[in-house]
């Protein structure tokens, strides 16, 4: 253990409670407005100040963690689901069903994922179970390519031989011992996954294109906080500083996860 | 005068946590201009440290004392400036792996001419080119101009190893030191390479330090025969054969030299491995391998006496005790 | 080499097809289908242009018939034409593409030369003050969302010290300016998105730069290059560097998918007159056949892009050039 995993692992917590425990924390209802006090500026009452509606910004965020930690854990559980799957097939069985997903990779790698995410929830509409679903469809390359190699070379090693020489099944060899083996890589990118998406949603909620209001997530804070730039910064500041640390906790995890699982590169840094 | 000195060098490693390895500890050597040497010993004791200690070549997490004097001038006490003027100026190195010693992505006529330019101030493409020819030409590359073109992936292990040689001639120095020179080559690659460095040995009037785990290669290029084991000397002697030495270690390294003649198709080696170097004991290295190991080896570190460092050595010209 | 770059040219011809049959599948395939949530949501369709469209997907059509019918227009670049003004869809997208590849050219400059630089001075001094200093701080770019930056940018530049412009790609009096003004003035613009993508981009490039370069500096041939005696700058800055550069050629293919998919969100912000605001208003306005038309054009840019870095990687690097 390091202390970038410590560090990322503590905020991620910390988060996810945050999230968890959002009606604890707050005595306002995310909806309740109170047009006495339009944009108000931060204060004891309403630590985070109050949005064009006179709703308590920091009740709103607390919920907005809700969307963000959802969205990031589900989306990249769906691209881990489907990028394990492919890279494991390709990996394992080689040959033409290798060079057919390959190709598939390499053409979803060509669209540019969020041009082919906008197109997408263009065609199904914007909601947070629909961003959810799409940016797990459109961000499983990375973990496909990982586990193709990871397959490959664990394949290569002599106690898989082993393995098949004493006649073990050949899902017996896949579960016992090519999955451990990459674990631990699929564990980092899973947590810049949850980054990235977390991201990718509040950019999207951002447009609108994402979760729809009422219900509040970062991203959509903000694009009310956009027209009122010059007057409320903290409708701008603290929604944006909060996805700038989510992201910036699960990218140290990750980062902190990658150094742990990578002896080559520990070595390096010594 | 000896054109290298060696006085008390030692060269330990920081591991770390794992605490500190003593790569070379109190070598002491002197070679005369002209005279060959082989430094030889199983992977692990310390030969290679030695190589690298030269030219000043040691890594970053080492630390060395002593002095390596070359013209009598002390290499180690060296800045990275004063050393630029003793490498591939008063010694060359050739090394084991000729592929990964030449730089993949430049060409050969750049790699030979970075050097003539560093150190002579040769800047004319056209006497640049004729010194690159002649030098490709001297060390037997047959297709002088293509191989001058060519990159290092295009050349066989036998080129590559060429190229290596004349680079490291290029300027042309009094010493050239071969590290493993032929561990990495086929057989009869390895074969024109060794006959490569004994004509170069002869017409340049080179001091040649070749460093060598095969003491059948060290016999047949050089007359004096150092052996190494944990990070020290233990003989140091004219060796033509097994009877010529006097260490049981050195004796052990005759036996397990395959001979084609004998019926013996598996690899022999010496029992046992080499110790840890990492504490400083008052013993002899070697006695839990040794086959002569009396009381006075657990009790007291052996000095060199004579050549060799052991207190029951063999006598020189017998083959038993 | 010829073979290596015919065989390189022969692979984008699957990866064509595969773009075409992604986009043709979401269209066709996209529950309440294409025409009908077109119709409904979409009130400023023409029946006019809706026959048009009809006809130009042949919707009543099998679907391999129409896939072959589309694909046939996808090599004339044919998208059809806009539902909001009836102009021609590539005229729409190309109109735009200067605004983008200004932005995405200067910011790829931008961020390869720093991050060389950075990659290169913090493998020379690593586990320094320094090398740490700049991974935090271009760890934060990769992480900081780029729209929130751009507001608070907006904030800091629009309303505290209007200095700098945070819309658009050109002043409102562009058109009264001499041709050396102009450039001027779009340089001008171009800082503060550039900045934005930059720091953004800067993690991805130090880093790699970073560690090759700390490789090609503990290989043997480095070693062997003060065994030859050479002054140590020309060691670590041409032979080290040479070796550790070539293969960030094909990071500039690499990272343009990300670049130009990212630009949207941000294009939106800055009012960048670029594809990815041209998306974003077609989306916004259910405007499929240029929403098709950016997205497609988006994979062929970022397609051209990986060729000529896989080409440009191939002429210098001997290891291809001459195999």
């Amino acid at each position: 253990m390091n202390k970038m995993i410590i560090t990322g692992a503590a905020a991620a917590i910390f988060l996810i409670l945050a999230a968890l425990s959002a009606p604890l924390l707050t005595s306002y209802d995310y909806k309740a407005q109170d047009l006495n006090i339009r944009l108000a500026p931060p204060d004891a009452k309403h630590i985070f100040g109050t949005d064009e509606l006179g709703r308590d910004v920091f009740s709103r965020m607390l919920y907005g963690a809700r969307v963000s930690m959802t969205v990031g854990i589900i989306a990249v559980l769906i691209s881990a689901v489907i990028g394990i799957l492919f890279g494991a097939v390709a990996g394992f069985f080689g040959g033409f069903i290798d060079n057919i997903i390959m190709r598939f990779v390499d053409i979803m790698l060509t669209i540019p994922t969020l041009f082919l995410i906008l197109m997408l929830i263009v065609f199904l509409g914007p909601s947070i179970v629909n961003v959810m679903i799409i940016i797990g469809l459109t961000s499983w390359t990375d973990i496909a390519r990982l586990i193709r190699a990871e397959v490959m070379s664990v394949k290569k090693l002599a106690y898989v031989d082993a393995a098949r020489l004493i006649g073990l099944k050949r899902r017996t060899i896949i579960l016992k011992h090519i999955m451990p083996n990459i674990l631990g890589p699929v564990f980092v990118y899973m947590t810049f996954g949850i980054s990235g998406a977390i991201l990718t949603e509040s950019g999207l909620s951002f447009l609108g294109l994402g979760v729809q209001p009422p219900y509040p997530s970062w991203g959509n804070i903000l694009t009310a906080g956009k027209d009122y730039i010059h007057t409320a910064w903290w409708m701008v500041f603290y929604p944006g500083l909060a996805i700038f640390l989510a992201v910036f906790s699960y990218n140290i995890l990750g980062e902190g996860l990658r150094d742990y699982f990578n002896p080559r590169l520990k070595r390096e840094n010594k | 005068m000896s054109i290298i000195e060696i006085k008390s060098l030692s060269v330990d490693y920081a591991l770390g946590q794992n605490g500190v390895l003593h790569a070379l500890r109190n070598v002491n050597l002197e070679v005369n201009a002209g005279e060959s040497i082989a430094i030889v010993g199983e992977s692990g004791c310390g030969k290679s440290t030695f190589a690298s200690s030269l030219v000043k070549l040691l890594a970053l997490n080492s630390k060395a004392a002593g002095q390596v004097l070359i013209d009598g001038n002390d290499v180690l006490a060296m800045t990275n400036r004063e050393l630029e003027a003793i490498r591939g100026v008063k010694a060359g190195t050739i090394f084991q792996d000729p592929a990964a010693s030449l730089n993949p992505v430049f060409s050969v006529k750049e790699q030979i001419e970075e050097t003539i330019t560093a150190h002579l101030k040769v800047r004319d493409k056209v006497e640049l080119k004729q010194r690159a020819i002649k030098l490709l030409e001297e060390t037997g590359i047959k297709e002088t101009q293509r191989v001058y073109e060519a990159y290092p992936h295009q050349l066989s292990g036998g080129q590559q190893q060429r190229v290596m040689t004349a680079i490291a001639l290029s300027c042309s120095p009094k010493i050239l030191i071969a590290d493993e020179p032929t561990t990495a080559l086929d057989v009869t690659v390895q074969a024109q390479i060794i006959a490569l460095l004994k004509r170069l040995k002869k017409e340049r009037n080179l001091t040649l330090i070749l460093i060598t785990h095969d003491l059948h290669l060290a016999l047949d290029l050089c007359a004096r025969i150092i052996v190494m084991y944990a990070g020290e000397v233990v003989e140091d002697a004219e060796i033509k054969s097994e009877t010529d030495s006097k260490h049981p270690y050195t004796r052990a390294l005759f036996e397990i030299i395959p001979d084609i003649n004998e019926d013996r198709h598996e690899f022999s080696v010496i029992p046992g491995e080499v110790p840890e170097l990492k504490t400083v004991m008052n013993e002899c290295y070697f006695r839990n391998r040794c086959v002569k190991a009396g009381k006075k080896c657990s009790e007291s570190h052996p000095e060199m006496e004579n050549g060799v460092r052991c207190f029951y050595p063999y006598t020189k010209g017998r083959l038993k005790a | 080499m010829k073979q290596y770059i015919l065989k390189r040219l022969l692979l984008i011809i699957p990866v064509l097809i595969g773009i075409t049959v992604i986009t043709f599948a979401i269209v066709h395939l996209t529950p309440g289908g294409f025409v009908r949530s077109n119709m409904e949501m979409n009130v400023k369709v023409s029946p006019d242009s809706m026959e048009r469209l009809k006809v130009l997907y042949g919707l009543d059509r099998p679907l391999y018939e129409q896939y072959f019918k589309w694909l046939w227009r996808f090599v004339r670049f044919d998208f059809g034409e806009s539902f909001i003004d009836n102009r021609p869809v590539l005229d729409k997208v190309l109109e735009r593409l200067p605004a983008t590849l200004l932005l995405n050219i200067v910011s790829l400059t931008v961020i390869f030369f720093l991050g060389i630089i950075i990659g290169v001075t913090s493998a020379l001094k690593r586990n320094s003050f320094y090398d740490r200093f700049m991974t935090l701080f271009t760890f934060i770019g990769y992480s900081v969302p780029a729209f929130w930056l751009a507001l608070i940018l907006m904030m800091v530049f629009a309303v505290k010290w209007p200095i700098l412009p945070v819309s658009g790609i050109t002043s409102f009096n562009f058109d009264m300016m001499s041709a050396g003004e102009q450039a001027l003035d779009v340089m001008w613009h171009l800082i503060l998105p550039v900045f934005i993508t930059a720091f953004g981009g800067l993690a991805y490039i130090s880093r790699y730069v970073k560690s090759s370069m700390i490789e090609s500096l503990t290989q043997q041939y480095t070693i062997a290059a003060y065994a030859k005696g050479l002054p140590e700058n020309r060691i670590i800055y041409k032979n080290a560097l040479k070796n550790s550069l070539l293969p960030v050629i094909t990071l500039l293919g690499l990272s343009l998918p990300g670049l130009i998919g990212g630009s949207f969100i941000f294009e939106t912000i800055f009012a960048w007159p670029g594809m990815g605001r041209l998306a974003y208003e077609s989306a916004m306005t259910f405007d499929y056949p240029v929403i098709m038309g950016t997205v497609t054009m988006a994979a062929f840019l970022t397609l051209l892009g990986n060729l000529i870095a896989d080409i440009s990687y191939a002429l210098v690097d001997p290891r291809i050039r001459y195999r």
